[in-house]
């Protein structure tokens, strides 16, 4: 089995370096208002169950494009 | 059971309600159109731009492409969120108007029965008079401010059930007499 090899974000170059501040200021973004709706359905939401059933599944959606975006924002050349 | 803070423990719920499901139905259309712009830059930037689709470039237009998905999916679930917590109550004692106008502001409105001047409910539009929903608007005797119910389900049978918690006694037209 081939081991996982994670890459890391190596800006080689002043275009490279730009993006990824520009992607990491914009998911510092999201991740701020992702947790701030989380936070206010959980708290102001009629229905915990429901509050929390959605919060957990918008939590995977936003981990998993999160982790994708990183990948890709690693494997620029 | 309570549903809403500051609920007293004699108070009933009557009704409770969010708006139209056909309101959240159009801001999520509206949010698909976001989504096809998506699809629409893959299908004609392939035509039109090719030299964003080949190389180095390529790698770059996917990082903005995640950037936008992760807006994307941040923006419905705000959308939902909001039409989730916007919620009107009518209870045997007063009417509430829970608005939850952005992340960070909400706004909490109510009257009691004997502070209401007047009831009027109102449907417009064809899908408002295909589905059956529009205003509701409580006008106050006071200095208070109106409520406002926009877009709930059943207008008219609300401002009805309004009218029956003020009794007999209360004016009403002559088209709402039970």
């Amino acid at each position: 089995m081939n081991p996982i090899v994670i890459q890391n974000f190596n800006p080689s170059s002043g275009g490279q370096l730009l993006i990824g501040v520009v992607f990491y200021i914009a998911l510092i973004i999201i991740t701020f208002f992702s947790f701030a709706t989380m936070y206010v359905l959980l708290k102001n939401g009629r229905s915990k169950i429901f509050s929390l059933f959605a919060s957990m599944l918008y939590l995977v959606f936003f981990i998993s494009l999160a982790a994708q975006a990183i990948n890709s924002l690693n494997a620029l050349k | 059971m309570k549903i809403f803070f500051g609920q007293d423990t004699s108070e009933n719920v009557l009704f409770a309600t969010r708006e139209h499901w056909f309101i959240l139905f159009g801001k999520i259309v509206a949010w698909f159109l976001f989504v096809l712009v998506l699809f629409a830059f893959d299908h004609y930037g392939r035509i039109y731009l090719p030299a964003l689709f080949e190389g180095t470039a390529l790698d770059y237009v996917t990082v903005i492409k995640n950037i936008y998905l992760m807006f994307l999916m941040l923006g419905l679930f705000m959308v939902i969120t909001l039409h989730y917590l916007n919620v009107h109550v009518v209870t045997d004692k007063r009417i509430l108007d829970i608005d939850q106008t952005g992340l960070f502001s909400q706004t909490l409105a109510e009257i009691t029965f004997d502070s209401i001047e007047d009831v009027s409910s109102s449907v417009n539009g064809f899908f408002g008079t295909l589905l059956n929903y529009g205003t509701v608007e409580v006008q106050t005797a006071g200095e208070k401010e109106n409520i406002v119910l926009e877009n709930i389900p059943g207008p008219h049978a609300v401002e009805k059930l309004i009218f029956d918690q003020l009794g007999p006694g209360f004016p009403r037209p002559n088209n709402k007499q039970n």
